[in-house]
């Protein structure tokens, strides 16, 4: 036994001395503030730090993420929600897109890509749009870009194969032809053409197979672009796409079958590809350490540029993943350089501090987020049902101050669905100044609403005094009543509601601490007679209390109404301002889990479909005028009570210049315009 | 022998299958529905009677319409999944991530990987200081140093992980910089051979740090008092009456006679931190291990994979109770199995 216990030891020792031994250089060599571990020098014989030159030309920026990167580069084709950090390797990589988003999330033509387009529609309202591309462009290891390579993707996900190996998709009930291809009955995709080496077209029904009205779109383009995939790389050698004219299709030159055997151990391997991939953005993945959770990426000098024909200048940039609660620490020793969309206000704060303070080398820049935190209502349960009620409770709550200690200064309140960024904010300030009611803190008129709809009673039946801090009642029917019956009472032949919100919380939720602080248990909501009844849940317990899966009677019991408050929050990806089908008074889409909020209002859900559905793209002022009725709609209605927009900040190296990030303008769109500083 | 050994995996056999029937049903207690999960981004993207038909399409594949004993039945390898085959956990399918749409044995290696060196390292370190101390402190009972390591060592086992490694990072990173915040190597190296080594073993270092520093008292303790027990024996008095040497009373007579408590809480305890990850560890110093794998998997409801990883601990932690209690042999000859 001595014996092992020796070996064993022996074996400390050494992992000692290793561990020990790697560590004296940083502890003893480098200058504990100017040169922290991550700046130390990459090669593989690197010198210490005080044999090196004073300070060498630093090339890299390291970028912190919250979100681990999965390594999953197929473009989203077999998953329903991207890694919000592959999405940002895909957008660094995979560039050469047709369509792509501008700095303000407006949907534009990527002129680096595509040289000419034609967009034109026939007597049924179907689209087409004709794209001819720039010649000379090329991928990241010398092959050629043609119109084949922008085809490909959309031929592969829609085929039978693609369904066999899992992928999603969307589009087929809308491109001609698209069923017939997707269950195999024909070998061609009738509403994709490829017209020449470098022109091909898609097109679009107004009117899908599924019956379903596509067209018009306020954002149709955002439906017709295309991304360049290489072929070889994707569905191995020898894979074409051809033109007979009846549509396009994927042929091989040995006379392969597009099945899932002949090309699902090339997808797969390119799916989750850790280097090298053939791809065509401004970098290209020199790795993914998979046990690090590290990206690395380096400049790719046959980039085309974005669709302002800007290149990168950072020759590489290395993504690894950060801790939200050591974040200030790492970025204080320089582990990270570069953090997005800080929203935390206290770490806000305490980053300045250290910037302005000159504990790090680093500048930082801030915008409003694309999105806003919320609660919604169940407006079809209990006493949320009524309007002005929903409108009491918004009204017990001083929602700038929940903003202001929620965001440490770091947020404000919007009072409608949606974020300053949008175009249509900028140019609808002084619509909704005059047009929107911004809720403020008032429970004395919260009480008045209360009164004005019969919540005049106590619990007892007698007459309600205000300012004795009860819940209210109110005499209601027994179809009213419906579901609620736990917070009814029957007095004297009398069925009364009691003015109190069953509230769907989800657990370890900073918003709803606050909440049930500010206003569960706030001074407002019981002056006016208002009681809130937290029940504190996992988040996906509280989605299928919201969603209720009424169909198929999938929905157990939660199919049953239950909670008529939830706290949540959005956000938008791009400048695409879309909700349809989320107000619809359709009954089998709301027995699917749509309208969550189950506000039934013909005019709501009629704004919230002619927006997007009713609008011809280009027609901003129909579109426009649509979308300040809908926010004021909205507002009037109030199926959701907005509580905070934070403002983000994002912190990056004064060793780079021309860095600024936007709502609609991430880290793996700003870093293109960055530059060394001099 | 063999008679016992047969009879004791017999027994594992049954416990396992008992255990997994009862965290097949469990995880499937939990409110979720994992078509939902993956279908709900898209609820956005697709028309909502497209989303419904590729909704209830996606309940079947996953085999969410069936009730719960043939869900078991076909997850374990019962019965004939969806497709027509044998593919369950007996076969060697450990289940399909739907988080990271991938088989979850492609998922688990890399994680896997990274927390058997994380706990390797810090168990044989953790070993090499507290065997050595347990004895010090045994030898030297009531001293003033006996007290002073067992008031310094029960500090590590008093505070919260978390806080520990927060407060090992204040000092050792950001105020000395002796070590990394966190990660597994220098972000965008590209390093080989030993530099990769020490390289890893560097951002390795503080965490490894706070796991010795949390597991100090623990083993410090246990092997105080198996040492302290033995040293109290006749036989212990009779080496020192026929005038041994202490080394020799201490580490020929007492310690091998120690062992037999020590050895079997360190073969139980390094088999568990072996494959266990600790979640707040990986989780502070940003390590790709599994207890951050099975943290996500429950965020995300990924239940197959956490299912996976339980049933695996809970294969490992089967296995290790039957080696410690074999272990009992090796160390002492005295203890027999077979009557």
């Amino acid at each position: 036994m001595k014996k092992y216990l020796a070996l064993l030891l022996a074996l400390a020792m050494i992992f000692a001395l290793c561990a020990c031994g790697s560590t004296a250089a940083p502890a003893t060599d480098a200058p504990k503030s100017e040169a922290p571990a991550a700046e130390a020098p990459k090669t593989e014989d690197a010198p210490k730090a005080e044999e090196a030159p004073a300070k060498p030309v630093k090339e890299d920026v390291i970028i912190g993420t919250s979100t681990e990167p999965n390594g999953d580069w197929a473009y989203g084709a077999f998953t329903s929600s991207i890694n919000a950090t592959d999405q940002d390797v895909i957008t660094l990589t995979d560039d050469c897109v047709t369509v792509t988003s501008n700095e303000g999330g407006d949907y534009v033509i990527n002129e680096s890509v595509v040289k000419s387009y034609e967009r034109s529609e026939d007597e049924d309202g179907n689209v087409t749009y004709t794209f001819e591309i720039n010649e000379g462009l090329v991928f990241n290891n010398g092959d050629p870009i043609t119109a084949e390579n922008f085809l490909a993707w959309t031929l592969f996900v829609i085929s039978p194969a693609g369904k066999e190996m899992g992928t999603v998709s969307a589009a087929y009930n809308q491109i001609p032809g698209g069923p017939d291809y997707k269950n195999g009955d024909v070998n061609y995709l009738a509403g994709i053409r490829l017209l020449g080496d470098y022109s091909f077209s898609f097109s679009m029904l107004a009117t899908g197979y599924d019956g379903v009205n596509y067209l018009p779109y306020y954002y149709e383009l955002a439906n017709f672009g295309a991304r360049a995939v290489n072929l070889d790389y994707w569905f191995g050698p020898g894979w074409h796409v051809a033109d007979d004219g009846e549509g396009a299709y994927l042929v091989n030159d040995n006379g392969l079958e597009f099945t899932k055997d002949n090309v699902a151990d090339y997808v797969t391997a390119a799916q989750y590809a850790t280097s090298d991939r053939v791809t065509a953005g401004p970098y290209n993945l020199v790795n993914f350490d998979k046990a690090a959770t590290e990206v690395t990426l380096e400049i790719n000098p046959n980039y085309c540029g974005d669709f302002q024909g800007q290149k990168p200048a950072i020759k590489k940039i290395v993504i690894v993943r950060a801790e939200d609660e050591t974040i200030l620490d790492t970025i204080a020793t320089g582990g990270i350089e570069l953090y997005s969309g800080i929203a935390d206000g206290a770490q806000v704060n305490a980053l300045i501090d250290m910037i302005e303070g000159g504990e790090i080398d680093s500048d930082y820049c801030r915008y409003d987020r694309a999105g806003y935190g919320y609660f919604a209502f169940g407006c079809d349960l209990g006493p949320a049902q009524w309007k002005e009620f929903r409108q009491a409770v918004a009204m017990c709550l001083d929602r700038n101050e929940f903003a202001n200690t929620f965001c440490a200064g770091w947020g404000g309140v919007v009072h409608g669905p949606y974020c300053t960024a949008f175009t249509m904010y900028k140019d609808s300030k002084e619509f909704l100044a005059n047009n929107l009611n911004t809720y403020d803190y008032n429970p004395e008129g919260a009480a008045e609403l209360l009164k004005s709809i019969g919540f005049v009673y106590n619990a007892d039946g007698t007459d309600y005094v205000d300012g004795s801090g009860l819940v209210r009642y109110k005499e209601v029917t027994k179809e009213e009543a419906e579901n609620y019956g736990d917070f009814c009472v029957e007095v004297d032949g009398k069925l009364l509601m009691s003015a109190t919100l069953n509230w769907a919380s989800s657990e370890g939720n900073s918003v709803s601490d606050l909440l049930s602080t500010m206003l569960a248990n706030g001074e407002a909501a019981k002056q006016a007679g208002i009681e809130l009844k937290q029940n504190i849940m996992s988040f996906p317990e509280l989605l299928n209390y919201m969603y209720r899966q009424d169909a198929y009677g999938l929905g157990g019991d939660y199919s049953v109404p239950t909670y008529n408050m939830f706290n949540l929050a959005t956000g938008w990806n791009s400048g695409a301002y879309d909700f349809s089908f989320e107000f619809t008074t359709n009954e089998d889409y709301i027995l699917e889990g749509y309208n969550t909020t189950h506000c039934y209002d013909e005019e709501l859900d009629r704004l919230s479909m002619e927006m997007v559905y009713g609008v011809e793209p280009g027609d901003y002022d129909t579109y426009l005028d649509m979308w300040q009725q809908f926010v004021v709609r909205y507002n009037d209605l109030l199926p959701q009570v907005p509580l905070y927009a934070n403002i983000y900040v994002s912190v990056f190296p004064n060793s780079i210049v021309d860095y600024q990030e936007g709502p609609f303008w991430g880290f793996s769109r700003a870093i293109l315009y960055a530059d060394y500083a001099a | 022998m063999k008679k016992y050994l047969l009879k004791r995996i017999l027994y594992l056999i049954i416990v396992f299958f008992v255990v997994s029937l009862m965290m097949y049903s469990i995880y499937n207690l939990i409110p979720s529905d994992p078509a939902l999960v993956q279908m709900e981004p898209l609820r956005k993207t697709l028309k909502p009677d497209e989303w419904t038909r590729q909704y209830l399409e996606l309940r079947s594949q996953l085999g969410l319409d069936q009730p719960l004993l043939i869900r078991y039945a076909r997850w374990m390898g019962f019965m004939r999944d969806v497709d027509g085959t044998f593919s369950g956990l007996l076969q060697g399918n450990f289940g399909y991530s739907v988080s990271y749409k991938r088989p979850v044995v492609d998922i688990i290696g890399t994680p896997m990987q990274n927390t058997i060196i994380l706990n390797f390292v810090s168990t044989i370190l953790t070993l090499a200081i507290t065997i050595p101390l347990g004895i010090y402190c045994a030898v030297h009972a009531r001293s003033a140093g006996d007290s002073a390591i067992q008031a310094a060592t029960v500090v590590g086992y008093s505070l919260p992980i978390f806080l520990i490694s927060i407060l090992f990072i204040y000092v050792f990173a950001v105020l000395l910089r002796w070590f990394p915040t966190g990660g597994a190597k220098t972000p965008g190296s590209t390093y080989t051979g030993t530099r990769e080594f020490l390289d890893r073993m560097y951002y390795l270092a503080l965490p490894v740090l706070v796991l010795v520093f949390a597991g100090l008292a623990g083993m410090t303790r246990t092997v105080r008092a198996a040492m302290m027990d033995t040293l109290s024996q006749d036989y212990i008095r009779t080496a020192r009456a026929k005038g041994l040497r202490e080394k020799v009373v201490i580490y020929s007579h007492a310690w091998r006679n120690a062992l037999l408590p020590v050895s079997t809480s360190i073969m139980g305890w390094m088999i568990s931190v072996f494959t266990g990850g600790s979640l707040v560890i990986e989780n502070t110093f940003s390590l790709n291990g599994t207890g951050r794998l099975y943290w996500s998997g429950l965020n995300t409801t990924d239940y197959e994979l956490v299912l996976a990883m339980q049933m695996f601990y809970t294969l490992v932690s089967l296995v290790g109770v039957l080696l410690t209690d074999l272990s009992y042999t090796l160390v002492d000859p005295r203890v027999r199995i077979d009557k």
